[in-house]
This record gives C-alpha cells, structure tokens and sequence, in this order.
C-alpha cells in the first residue's frame, strides 16, 4: 500500500494563449505522486508550480497529457466533482460565513446530515486547536487563525489528496515555522497525500518526502530533500536549493571511479565518480561544491587541493564565513561553524588551502 | 467629531467644508422646504400661489368631495392609482435591470482588466444623447411601422405589429432602458472587489454553479446590488418622460403628474408641491429601510 500511486500525472503540457502569441506555462509534465506522501512543488515565481496544482485542482485545463487520481481519469471532470480540495494562499474563507460554516461546508455540499457536519467540524476545530472560535467570522481572526481554518475547511471532506498553494507565505517567519510543524503532525496524523506549493526551499527541504523542483515550465529534478540537495541533477538545481559554488571546470581525463578537472586559472582536483554519472574527457563542466563541504587549512598542508587568497571574512551567527579567491575572477564561498577554533587564525590577503570534501562535489554540464 | 483631523488643517476644517454645506442648503434643502411650505398654501389659478394656509392640496390627493367640494369626503382613488402604478413600475423596472444588469456586470468584472475599461465605456456610450432624445428615439423604435414591428413582421414572427405605444409596456422599457447604467455601475464596482478566489474555493468544497452564485457571490455584492436597485428604482418613481412619451394619458405616473402641476397657466402648484411631498415621504421612506438594514448587516459582519 505504501507505494500505491496517488496522482499519475502523464506529460501535461498546457500553452496560455493562443497561436503566436502563445505562452508555454508546462511542458512534458510527468510525475507520479505516492499516496500518503508530503509532495512539494518547489521552484521560482513563474515556474508552472501554482498552474500545475491548479490543474491538478480543476481551475485550469491543459492541451496534452493526462491525470489519474487513484486509478481513475479526473482530466474531465470540474473542480466540483474531483476529490481533491485546495488551502488557497489567501485563504479565500468565505467572509459571510462563521468558522463553523465555513469548514462545514465541503460536507454540507456532499450532502451529509447534520449531526455528522457538527460532529466532523468539532474534530477538525480540535484538529487545528481553534475549538473556542467556532461562531467568529474570518474577519475576527488572526492570518494564523485564518490559515489554520483554511486548512480545516480543506481536510474536513476527507479527500483523498489535498492541495496547498503556499499556504504559508502570508505568514510571518515564527508563525511560518510552527505552521510547518503543524501542517506535518496533521498530515502524518491524518493520513492524506499532500500537495503542497512554494518557493521557500527551506520550506521545502523541512516539509517533503519528495520535492519536484520546477523551472520555466519543466520539471527538473524529483526526489527526497537530501537527494535534491546533495545529488542535484544539474546547475539550476544546484544554484536554487541552498547555497554553492559553481566553478567553471574542463574534465582532463577519467578513470573508472573518478575524473580529474581543471578550474579556470589552472588548478585542478580530482572528483570521485561514484554518485554521479561520468562525463566526458574534454567536457567543460560546473563543479558544484556547497560553502560547508571545504575547509581552510594551511596553503603548504597536504590537505589542500585548492589554494587561493581570502579576501573577506563575515560572522553569520552560528557559522562564520569567508570569500576566497582562487582566480582573477572567481570566488570560494567557505562557510566554517563559528564554535571552530581555527576561526580567527586567517586575516584577510593571507594565502590559505582549502581542504575540500570531494565526495560532495557535483560535476555539472547543463 | 472624528479627533483623528490634527495639525494644520484643523482649523481649515469647517472652511473647507463651507462649500458642500452652501450646495446642499441652498440647491437641496430650500427647495424642499419651499415645496413644504407651498404644498400647505392656498392656490392662484393662473398658476402660482397665495399665502393662505390650508390643506386643500393635501385633501384633494385623497379625498373625493365632489365636483362643487360639498358632498361628504369619500376615498380619491385617481392619484392614489397613479402613485400605485408608479411604485409597481418603478419595481419592475429595478427588477428588470438587477435581471440583466447582474449578468452584464458579472460579465465586465470577469474580463482582463483591459477590456473592462471598453465594456464600460460601451455600457455608458448611451448617455451621452439627452434622455428626452433617447425617449423619443425608443418611441420611433417601438411603433407601430417602427422597425421592430417592421423585422418581426419581415421575419414572419408575427403576422401584425404589435401595438406597444401607450401601454404600460411602453413606459417599463423606457424606465428600463434609461436606468440600467444605474445599475450595472453599482453592481460593477462591488463585483471587482470581490474576489474570484471565494468561487473556486466553493467548487472545490463541491457547490455547483448555482449554489456558488447564491449564495458565495450574492451575498458578496449585496451592498453593490442594493445600492443598484436605489439607484434605479427612486428615479423611475418620479420619472415623468418615459410616462409621458410612451405612455399616454392612460399610463400617468406621479412624475408627470407633477410636471403637469407647474407647466403653463393650467397648474396647481399647492397641489404639485403636496404630492411631490408625498413622494418623496415614500422615497425616505426606502431609503430609511435601507440605511436601517446595513447597519443591521454591518453590526453582523463585525
């Protein structure tokens, strides 16, 4: 059961438009979403993350592909016919409706009775601990509140995938942390497949079990949090999940476990094989290497494979970070944890080593 | 009164208030009181009036005391049947333009913002012409030999013209026809403030379109809508030229009853004067209703 396919969604393509004067908002879409899964759709603004999740909802139809809700087209079906109910971002609670009315209205629509309305929508008040607000009007409660009825009005018909279109960006950042907690216990406690949309990759990364990182339309890469983050599929993902540092790179020569690169200016390193596709000798290529996967040692040390001239230093709180240069033109971010003892044993102009974790570093051709 | 106005314009305050407050007294409240005071005045019958105080005109809308005035009073029901016929009127007349100008101004706020600036603009492209000239232009239309009888006749729909000059039909589709605007603006400026959002959040709890427009949409313009209908419905109570136009003798509102009060030597200004009053006691009488009826809501809402 664990495996069972919640959402099959084959090569959805959909164009705004028409003609010419088209706009391609998804291309080639294919994914499938498991049951019970916390899925995210992660991607910059105007990436087709909120389209796609409008047309899993029923808001906006597509020229191509097909979707399938637990084994049973729903490509034909209006947004009031499919089980499947959405947190709008802005909540969009009916504002005439007290709290009570509002979550009890999928049900009401379903044409359960009464008593299993009040029964249900006390649950679900319990669900989001808004028990005391039941008779207040949107209008009365807080944007935390008002998420959180948003949610309940959602989760009350008891569908079978529910749909968030970042219901979190309109809170602020503490309220937006408890929220993510919250959302996680409700759905693990619930058992639903969750949909969910945002930009905020720590959003994102905190959330999923999967995350389908999206740009200009196209699905770049699915996975888990630590998959995406540590086996990006290529510089897009590489450069919008986290931080890093893309270094120009010509591939030298390959072994069978490993591949010897040149940086631009001239230094070369040696990057293991074993987690990423071998490229080819010849191939110019980005090498990925994240801010906390190096480390500052002495320029002459056996440890260090690059060298260069640390040119800037900044406190950051937990971690201390430093800018160092190996070329004219290109910048090492090295992010060291602030607790190091070693931390103030370099100056700004003195020549340093960099030890790098190798195992992390990504070779990247698109 | 508010004590949120301080610093400079403070003491400027009442100045710049001098303005509205000259307009509203002078250009609305002395008429009024004017047609207060003549609708108590004794009338001259070369039109105007003398300084007698009496209730003569007020008797005279409600009272049959014969031809000489010396019978016992009974019940007049002549001018009582007009103000009636206007009332049922001036309600159809609002019914009809919430009927076709919801739609119309569902239709305007669900296009791109661009384009709702061409429907307006279309919807009010018909007020620019006089309405005594679009009243008579829906008189030549209308006719006999006017050319929708003309193509009904043509098409073979029908096999005579249909006889619509000087009947009530006349008089609603002029009250209808000048008044729409008055309700499609309204109904607008309500409609796109709401937020579009709120129907799809219904479809997906499962309402269908009707349920949605009933009673998510309604209820979000209702402010809108009522404001439509007041619009609507207070102008067509005292309208005198669609009555008149298309109307005839057999289909006088209290508009042109008045007006006939104060044209030439003819008149009754006492008497004008008195069911203007009572008109406009009718009036304030919606209005009242009205104001009444927000607060209530409004109370709800917060």
């Amino acid at each position: 059961m664990a495996d069972e396919i919640a959402i099959q969604i084959t090569q959805v393509t959909k164009f705004y438009g028409s003609g010419t004067d088209s706009t391609r908002a998804l291309h080639d879409i294919s994914v499938a979403i498991r049951h019970n899964e916390f899925f995210t759709l992660l991607g910059p603004s105007g990436c087709g993350k909120t389209t796609l999740l409008r047309i899993i909802g029923g808001f906006e139809d597509f020229q191509n592909g097909e979707i399938i809700l637990h084994g049973n087209s729903i490509k034909a079906l209006p947004a009031n016919k499919r089980p499947v109910n959405t947190v709008f971002q802005h909540y969009a609670l009916f504002p005439h409706m007290s709290i009570r009315d509002n979550i009890g209205f999928g049900l009401k629509m379903l044409g359960k009775n009464a008593a299993e309305i009040r029964e249900r929508t006390d649950e679900m008040l319990d669900l989001v601990k808004l028990t005391e607000y039941g008779h207040r009007r949107p209008a009365q409660l807080s944007g935390g509140q008002q998420q959180r009825v948003a949610l309940a009005r959602a989760l009350a018909p008891a569908p079978r995938v529910v749909l968030l279109d970042e219901p979190l960006s309109a809170l602020d950042l503490k309220l937006r942390q408890s929220m993510r907690h919250e959302l996680r216990r409700i759905r693990e406690s619930l058992g639903m497949t969750f949909i969910f949309v945002t930009h905020d990759q720590e959003e994102a990364l905190t959330m999923s079990d999967r995350i389908a990182v999206m740009s200009e339309g196209e699905l770049q890469q699915v996975g888990s949090p630590e998959d995406i983050y540590n086996n990006p599929a290529n510089i897009f993902v590489a450069d919008f999940i986290g931080q890093t540092n893309l270094i120009p790179g010509i591939v030298k020569a390959t072994t069978a476990d490993a591949a010897q690169c040149q940086l631009a200016g001239g230094q070369s390193i040696e990057v293991p094989l074993a987690r990423q596709p071998t490229p080819n000798r010849g191939d110019t290529v980005k090498l990925s290497i994240r801010p906390e996967h190096m480390d500052i040692c002495q320029p002459d040390s056996d440890s260090a494979q690059i060298t260069g001239v640390l040119k800037e230093q900044v406190f950051l709180g937990t971690d201390m970070q430093f800018l160092i240069e190996i070329d004219d033109s290109i910048l090492l971010m090295v992010r060291l944890q602030s607790t190091q003892d070693s931390l103030h044993r370099w100056n700004p102009g003195d020549q340093v080593g960099i030890r790098v974790n190798i195992g992390f570093v990504r070779l990247l051709t698109s | 009164m508010t004590g949120t106005s301080t610093g400079v314009f403070s003491g400027l305050r009442n100045w710049l208030l001098l303005p509205s407050w000259l307009v509203i007294g002078v250009l609305v409240l002395s008429p009024v009181f004017i047609m207060l005071v003549y609708s108590f005045l004794t009338k001259e019958f070369r039109g105007g009036v003398i300084w007698d105080f009496t209730l003569a005109a007020y008797d005279q809308f409600f009272l049959d005391r014969g031809l000489f005035g010396d019978e016992p009073p009974k019940m007049e029901w002549t001018y009582i049947n007009i103000f009636w016929r206007s009332i049922w009127q001036a309600l159809l007349a609002t019914l009809l333009c919430l009927l076709i100008g919801f739609p119309t101004a569902y239709f305007i706020a669900t296009r791109p913002p661009s384009a709702r600036t061409v429907w307006l603009f279309m919807v009010t492209v018909p007020y620019w012409v006089n309405l005594l000239i679009r009243t008579v232009s829906m008189k030549f239309l209308i006719r006999d030999n006017g050319p929708v009888n003309e193509w009904l006749l043509a098409t073979g729909m029908i096999s005579e013209p249909i006889h619509l000059i000087n009947t009530p039909i006349a008089v609603q589709l002029g009250l209808f026809y000048s008044y729409l605007p008055f309700m499609v603006l309204p109904v607008y400026a309500a409609m796109e403030r709401y937020s579009f959002s709120l129907s799809e959040a219904a479809a997906d709890l499962y309402a269908s379109k009707w349920f949605t427009l009933w009673h998510i949409v309604i209820p979000s313009v209702r402010p809108g809508i009522i404001a439509g209908c007041i619009l609507v419905f207070i102008p067509s109570m005292g309208a005198f030229l669609a009555p008149d136009l298309l109307g005839g003798a057999r289909n006088f509102m209290i508009g042109s009853l008045i007006e006939e009060q104060f044209k030439g030597t003819a008149g009754n200004w006492p008497f004008g004067a008195a069911a203007s009053m009572i008109l406009l006691s009718a009036v304030l009488l919606v209005l009242l209703y009205y104001t009444h009826y927000q607060s209530k809501t409004g109370i709800a809402k917060n």
